[in-house]
């Protein structure tokens, strides 16, 4: 078992990701539409690519009035993302296993670092689930697939967290070690085809955004505006 | 109470004899591969029942041990034991690191032979 | 019975084509919006051809939208009619359209009646298309965008307000937001050329003057309703020694077409300004203190004139732009005695700040007109939608919406201390006097033109001569 989810299952997945998202782009820009959008993308490309760069240097660090306005939700959202997507990258048994694989290896983070990050994710997860069930204004807002979502992306860290710590919990070590392979491969296969998509399309949404204001509303007067 | 005081007797013969018969049986078996050279370890050190391979698996010396002269492994008892003699920290270009050296040739051959752990923990269990 | 047979015989007043002949716009004034929103109730929805132009329209950018929103309700507070409304749920931005358009494009345009009338209500009557929300969501959601659309699907159905209807309708007959012609309007140019040359010697309203530096263009509201703001602009340029004509064909720039969602209306709307700047040939186009004229013809406009490059043929300039550089440049010289002594604060509206980036033109003119600026909070791009955006001062059935929904204004107008509140935009000049009128907060309004002229020094060689 361990063979199979660990080895054809995991090509599997990451092929499935990795298709999934480059048709998700491909599909994003070819959608896109001087006249439907009414922007000038490909007419004023500089002024649009200056306007995408001050869209994404501005939210994905924190240089945005939603962060002053919302502090504490911020920190949490950007803490999460960071050790959401770090953790699994640089996290010294999976590029053993990748190096074992393919021979290609890159730094890792310490164990004890990457343990502290898993909690971090675990407990921000806890952190929007909670907000979710409380506050009337997401609640209105949250669908079934809101919940399957945030528990796709918590599952892998849960598991990892476990089988780590070769807790026995019931299963044993090496079943909690099957499963948390599962639970990753789960959430690579789901990302294309789920809100997880943002994983790209927050990049090409953002990017368009940035573009139309850029081009279309008032990057090319005044001292252009952060969106 | 005669009954009692018997099973005790019984109990801690059994206790002793579990520690005497493994301190003998440790005697002669490296019990995992606790090197120095990693200095800065992320995960405890390999268990590695030496015994259980050569006694019940019967295997080769020569599947690990191994000092290569013109392609051939001309090691035997005399020479050097100690892989980290030759297997560094770091590759020098001429042997695989230690690390690596070890996670092929024990994972390696447990995937080939489809017996003995490949998974992380059950060779780097959690120091409890 | 009786009363429906009756109706039978009448015309239908709510239908999926834009409106376009005397006859029908008639009957559409005299109904009030009674039977209209009757007929509405049970007016059947083209599934068919809603799926078509879903298909045709709806493309990755607004799917995707839909789709990667993280339901997080940061977007709940950048709205002003949350905050007016005692932070209700329902009034989220991103609960609004996705109870909407969300939901529409799921079902594929399979939708009822009453849906769509929701829809409706929701696109006109909650939302002004203020772009306030896009601004703050981590994902770059313009929900406003969204509202826009959604608006043309809805007036593609025959689902849209009473007075939208009519005003795109009046685009269509007479290329302006108003029943004013050309003729009209070239008539009141005369009239106000002539009822203040006495003051102004050689002032003139040249209308048609090929090679002019300056195309103005005006708001049907003006001559209609206010020529003496037409006046007080054709002063401003005669003062300030400009080159300057108004077209007679292509004379407004206001478009209801674009709050009506009347795509095919924008288009002939604008196509009519542009052919005015390329027959006049003049050097660029300065348009009225109007938000959304600007947005129309100057940001969305050359979109839907098919226009590549997205510029009018002419460069556009929002009226505070040419009167920044007016005074920056010394062209048009204030008298600082007669700056405004009182507090004074400034409605900045949305459509030339969220959808031009002039963020700070009009504060600096402020510098120049009152010695005690006191800018709302929060403001520039920032800054509040008045509350009659996007074609809802005009809409009989969100009126008590709209009253609900300038409370953020009011309170932002009361927390700079200030009574006086000028504003370079018809649409927020509006709210904000019947905010007044709703609220009584004891507030005066201006635009920028009676006050510049009030401070205009009038160089020596324009003066009337002494008898």
């Amino acid at each position: 078992m361990y063979e199979f989810v660990s080895g054809p299952l995991a090509l599997i997945s990451f092929a499935i990701f990795f298709v999934g998202i480059i048709t998700r782009i491909v599909w994003y820009v070819k959608g896109l539409d001087w006249r439907l959008d009414r922007v000038a993308y490909s007419e004023k490309l500089g002024a649009g690519i200056k306007g995408a760069a001050r869209s994404l240097f501005h939210w994905l660090l924190p240089l945005n009035r939603t962060t002053a306005n919302h502090p504490i939700f911020m920190a949490v959202t950007y803490l999460f993302h960071i050790c959401l997507v770090l953790t699994p990258i640089f996290l010294m048994a999976h590029i053993v296993l990748i190096e074992e694989s393919w021979n290609i290896s890159w730094v890792t983070i310490p164990d004890k670092v990457a343990d502290y990050m898993t909690l971090a994710v675990i407990a921000a997860g806890i952190f929007f689930l909670i907000r979710r069930l409380t506050d009337p204004n997401v609640k209105i807002l949250t669908t079934a697939s809101d919940y399957i979502v945030l528990a796709i992306a918590l599952a892998p860290f849960i598991t990892g967290y476990i089988a780590y710590h070769q807790w026995e919990l019931g299963a044993g070590y090496k079943s909690w070690l099957i499963i948390h392979i599962l639970c990753g491969e789960i959430m690579l296969i789901s990302i294309p085809f789920t809100k997880l998509s943002h994983f790209v399309l927050f990049f090409c949404s953002r990017i368009q955004l940035g573009m139309d204001y850029g081009i279309k509303r008032g990057g090319m007067k005044g001292r252009g505006i952060a969106w | 109470m005669e009954k009692n005081r018997i099973a005790l007797y019984i109990a801690i013969a059994g206790l002793a004899s579990l520690f005497i018969i493994g301190a003998v049986y440790a005697q002669d078996d490296i019990k995992s591969l606790k090197h120095d050279i990693f200095v800065e370890r992320e995960r405890s050190a390999a268990l590695f029942p030496h015994v259980l391979h050569t006694d019940e698996a019967e295997i080769d010396c020569l599947e690990c041990h191994h000092i290569y002269k013109d392609g051939e492994n001309v090691w035997d008892d005399s020479a050097e034991t100690e892989c980290a003699e030759c297997h560094k920290l770091e590759a020098d270009g001429k042997t695989i690191p230690l690390m690596k050296a070890f996670h092929e040739n024990c994972k390696g051959c447990h995937e080939k032979e489809g017996k003995g752990p490949i998974t992380c923990g059950e060779c780097h269990p959690m120091k409890k | 019975m009786a009363q429906e047979a009756k109706n039978q015989d009448l015309p239908p007043l709510v239908t999926r084509k834009a409106v376009k002949t005397k006859k029908e716009l008639d009957l559409l004034l005299a109904d009030k919006g009674i039977r209209y929103y009757k007929e509405m109730e049970v007016f059947p929805v083209d599934t068919a051809a809603l799926k078509k132009t879903l298909d045709a329209t709806c493309k990755s950018r607004i799917r995707t939208w839909l789709e990667i929103c993280a339901h997080c309700s940061l977007c709940a507070d950048t709205c002003f009619f949350y905050l007016a409304n005692d932070n209700d749920p329902k009034q989220i931005p991103s609960y609004k359209i996705q109870s909407t358009l969300g939901k529409l494009v799921k079902r594929k345009g399979d939708v009822d009646t009453q849906f769509m009338i929701n829809c409706m209500d929701t696109a006109w009557g909650k939302c002004t298309c203020c772009n306030r929300c896009g601004m703050y969501c981590p994902h770059g959601i313009d929900m406003g965008v969204m509202f826009s659309y959604l608006r043309g699907l809805c007036f593609s159905q025959g689902f849209v307000p009473h007075e939208m209807k009519i005003g795109s309708c009046m685009h269509w007959l007479y290329n302006a937001q108003m029943d004013v012609t050309v003729e009209d309007y070239v008539e009141t140019c005369e009239w106000m050329a002539e009822e203040n040359e006495e003051y102004y010697p050689g002032l003139e309203i040249p209308v048609d003057k090929v090679g002019a530096d300056i195309m103005y263009v005006v708001n049907a509201r003006e001559p209609k309703h206010y020529p003496q703001d037409l006046a007080e602009a054709a002063i401003l340029f005669h003062l300030a020694g400009e080159s300057w004509t108004v077209p007679s064909k292509g004379w407004e720039g206001t478009s209801l077409a674009m709050f009506a969602g009347d795509w095919a209306c924008c288009k002939q709307q604008v196509e009519g300004v542009y052919a005015a700047m390329e027959r006049l040939k003049v050097k660029r186009y300065v348009g009225t203190e109007c938000g959304h004229q600007h947005r129309a013809t100057i940001t969305e406009g050359p979109y839907w004139a098919g226009r590549k490059n997205g510029e009018p043929p002419a460069p556009g300039f929002h009226y505070v732009e040419w009167v920044l550089e007016a005074l920056e440049t010394g062209k048009l010289k204030l008298d600082p005695a007669k700056k405004i002594k009182e507090p004074v604060t400034l409605q900045d509206p949305c459509n030339y700040i969220r959808n031009h980036g002039l963020t700070d033109v009009t504060s600096k003119i402020m510098s120049y007109i009152a010695e005690d600026f006191r800018p709302m909070s929060p403001n520039r791009e920032h800054n509040f939608c008045c509350g009659g955006g996007g074609g809802m001062n005009g809409i009989g059935r969100y009126r008590q919406q709209r009253n609900i929904g300038m409370k953020v204004k009011r309170d932002q107008i009361l927390a700079t201390g200030a009574k006086f509140v000028v504003s370079a935009c018809h649409n927020c000049w509006d709210a904000i006097r019947d905010l007044e009128e709703v609220y009584k907060i004891g507030i005066k309004w201006s635009f920028l033109k009676p006050i510049l002229l009030e401070m205009a020094i009038v160089p020596d060689h324009l003066k009337p001569k002494e008898e």
